[in-house]
């Protein structure tokens, strides 16, 4: 398999770079596509569909590629590969059993490979607001092979804008849904990792009143003032609110640590009329909530230090190199993340493209592939 | 890129003394200095930020410590009272233990007063029928036989005067055992009162079940002398092990094993500067991991409501404690268990 990555912050630029990319030796049959909902998409699609080259792809908060980073622009892992390797699976799930969904989808897979693996690129929020829940998409794809298998990818974004993020094919395109790479593990490896780095701190507090994904009340206290509060911020207009989330929604959000894994739970808005917090997945009441911190500065040298001991102890020689980080982690590590993104990029020393997500999908410290949230999750793909 | 940095750049970009290779490793250069100066920006913007949300966390970190801390002061006060309560009871339950085997002892004591009771009835019929016999005898003017008759009545009367004071004896001992101890030690006859225990308990035993039956067994050793203890304790002591000792061998003996004849031994032995006083019994024995229980209050194997547990632990800390004794307990399971107090003298 060869590969090649691509940028460009217009259609244009994206077009003449596909051309350039396009040499007597590379004739990309699959381009994995992440662009800013700011982007025509179409255009980039057709542009790709009359050179004949499949497309999945997703919105994003952020792309990259290897020594370039940018918001509100396009980039494209563009892969020369056979087309007997591969399958693309495109899902528009609406308000659909998710559990029925990924029966589906991990059956259609199963007919067509013996042991499929998921590039898994699922929508993070629909245009009327609603989030996907990938956790449960995951988690029942998983299900279907006894978790084991591989999965990794992420949710889409559409630069903190929350006015809906999308996935897309050639021809389709959803704002509640998921397209699946799905990959013969036969003719294709993978090896990946999903690694957070924040951590819970301070007391542990319970949700007294909730009602769906609405917070009223933290141990009797009204939840707006509390966690503005720990931002130091004590009042806020209208208008600051509304960018709370870019702000700091990502960068603090909260650990729900009831179950046996602590999960994470991002406020998405404050609405200064009902005094609540909207979280991005509903919180019953009694919840159990620990405040958590974005993680040191040294996480990116674990990152890379952990990717380089895989690497080493599986003797992978990747070909190619894809990144879903957590949105948050832009906020949270800023310029740190060009050195996290590259690091990887010069440890795999292969193309490599990714973005900034609303939820991950991979294996992380668990051996079965897990949602994310906060992480910084790869996969380095290579032929057999 | 920082304005300072566009400057120079920009005055490099237009001299004519660098070479363009020169310009564009100068231009590499404050390329990685404009990095390294946004990094460093972020990072202390970044502190900035979790300093403050830290130090508001760590407030919040006290305060809930301090409140733990005011529970946990809270918790431990009521631990101390309900401490002081339970020792309380504890002192109760002694009480209370105490008169149950005082309870225990009466049906034993009613049949020791029994006998000299008897006695003493029996010899003043005797007396004052052979006061009339006297009388006639004297009548007839044969004074050498009511001489002789009235050697016989003094001799009864004697008798009624030993067995009265053994009546008194045994009901003084009672008085005793159920008076608090008055930790004082007089000088004991450990021989008697084992002697008497032994069959106090018995009789008690009997009392409460009429098919029990047990051999009892003496081996006194004459040159103890009188021992410096505080005998209503030291009573207890062996009464509580000679009941245990009971026990143990009618639980045996409700095995119905062929041949089986239960028989508690009690022996007093001087050696050097210490008095023993043994209990015996060919019972049912203790088990094991029983054994590191059976000095702990309220440790029994006795059903519900029919032992304290105290017995034991009552035990050890009257020898040990208020006489600097040892007891020592040597066992087989299904076969003897054998009790010791050694006092030093
Ligand atoms: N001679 C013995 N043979 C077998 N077990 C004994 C003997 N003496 C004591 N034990 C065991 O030790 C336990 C504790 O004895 P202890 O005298 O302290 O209490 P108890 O006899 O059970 O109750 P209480 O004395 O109040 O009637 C007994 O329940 C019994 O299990
Ligand atoms: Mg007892």
């Amino acid at each position: 398999m060869k590969a090649k990555s691509i940028k460009g912050r217009s259609v244009e630029e994206v077009s003449s770079a596909l051309e350039q990319s396009m040499t007597y030796d590379f004739k990309p049959t699959l381009a994995i596509v992440f662009i800013s909902i700011k982007q025509d998409r179409n255009a980039v699609c057709k542009i790709l569909s009359d050179k004949g080259i499949d497309v999945a792809g997703a919105t994003s908060c952020g792309e990259f590629i290897n020594g370039y980073q940018d918001q509100g622009s396009i980039v494209i892992l563009l892969l020369d590969l056979h087309r007997d390797a591969y399958s693309i699976f495109f899902r528009d799930v609406g308000n659909r059993d998710l559990a029925e969904v990924a029966k589906k989808l991990a059956h259609n897979a199963l007919q067509k490979f013996n042991t499929p693996a998921f590039i898994l690129l699922s929508t993070g929020m629909s245009k009327e607001g609603i989030v996907f829940n990938g956790e449960e998409l995951i988690n029942n794809l998983s299900k279907e092979f006894g978790g084991k298998v591989n999965i990794y990818g992420g949710m889409a974004g559409d630069d903190y804008s929350f006015t809906g993020s999308y996935v897309f094919t050639n021809h389709n395109h959803t704002d509640m849904g998921a397209v699946a790479l799905v990959l013969d593990e036969e003719k294709m490896g993978l090896l990946g990792n999903a690694i957070s780095g924040w951590q819970a701190v301070g007391t542990i507090k319970t949700v007294t009143k909730s009602e769906d994904d609405w917070v009223y009340t933290i141990d009797g206290q009204p939840a707006p003032e509390m966690y503005l509060k720990y931002l130091g911020k004590q009042s806020k207009t209208d208008e600051e609110l509304k960018t709370l989330y870019e702000d700091i929604g990502l960068f603090y959000p909260f650990q729900v640590i009831d179950s046996a894994d602590p999960v994470m739970r991002t406020p998405m808005m404050i609405d200064k009329e009902r005094n609540a917090i909207k979280f991005d997945f509903p919180i019953p009441q009694g919840t159990k909530l620990q405040f958590s911190m974005p993680p040191d500065f040294d996480i990116v040298e674990n990152v890379l230090a952990d990717a380089d001991q895989l690497r080493n102890t599986n003797r992978f020689e990747a070909e190619a190199l894809l990144i879903f980080s957590c949105a948050g982690r832009l906020n949270a590590l800023g310029p740190l993340t060009n050195s996290e993104n590259d690091g990887l990029h010069e440890i795999w020393k292969a193309p490599m493209a990714g973005f900034f997500t609303y939820g991950e999908f991979g294996k992380g410290k668990k051996d079965r592939p897990e949602f994310h949230s906060t992480t910084c999750c790869w996969v380095a793909l290579k032929e057999k | 890129m920082n304005q300072n940095l566009q400057n120079i750049l920009k005055l490099v970009e237009e001299s004519e003394a660098l070479s363009a290779e020169q310009k564009k490793s100068v231009a590499d250069w404050i390329k990685e200095v404009d990095k390294t100066i946004t990094v460093t920006e972020f990072k202390l913007d970044r502190t900035e930020k979790v300093k403050k949300t830290t130090a508001i966390l760590l407030e919040e970190t006290i305060q809930e410590l301090e409140l733990k801390r005011k529970a946990v002061q809270e918790t431990n006060d009521a631990l101390h009272k309900s401490l002081e309560e339970l020792k309380a009871t504890q002192q109760q339950l002694i009480q209370s233990e105490k008169m149950a085997s005082l309870g225990e002892l009466t049906a034993g004591i009613a049949h020791e007063i029994q006998n000299p009771l008897n006695f003493v009835n029996n010899f003043s019929e005797v007396s004052s029928e052979l006061i009339d016999e006297m009388t006639e005898e004297l009548k007839k003017g044969n004074m050498e036989d009511a001489q002789a008759i009235a050697n016989e009545i003094k001799m009864s009367l004697e008798k009624i005067t030993v067995h009265g004071k053994r009546a008194d004896g045994i009901v003084k001992s009672m008085l005793q055992h159920s008076r608090t101890s008055t930790g004082k030690k007089e000088p004991t006859d450990i021989n008697a009162l084992a002697d008497e225990y032994l069959r106090l308990a018995y009789h008690g035993m009997r009392a409460k079940d009429k098919i029990f039956n047990s051999a009892m067994k003496t081996d006194f050793d004459e040159s103890i002398g009188l021992v410096k203890i505080i005998s209503q304790d030291i009573g207890r002591v062996v009464l509580n092990l000679i009941t245990n000792a009971f026990y143990a061998v009618n639980e045996k003996k409700k095995l119905n094993l062929n041949g089986y004849e239960p028989t508690v031994t009690v022996t007093t032995k001087k050696t050097g500067n210490k008095v023993e006083i043994i209990v015996k019994d060919n019972g049912i024995g203790i088990p094991q991991k029983a054994l590191d229980k059976i000095f702990q209050p309220f440790f029994t194997t006795k059903p519900t409501g029919q032992g304290t547990g105290l017995g034991l632990s009552l035990s050890y800390d009257i020898v040990t404690k208020s006489h600097g004794g040892e007891i020592k307990v040597d066992t087989r399971e299904g076969e003897y268990t054998c009790f010791s107090i050694i006092l030093p003298v």
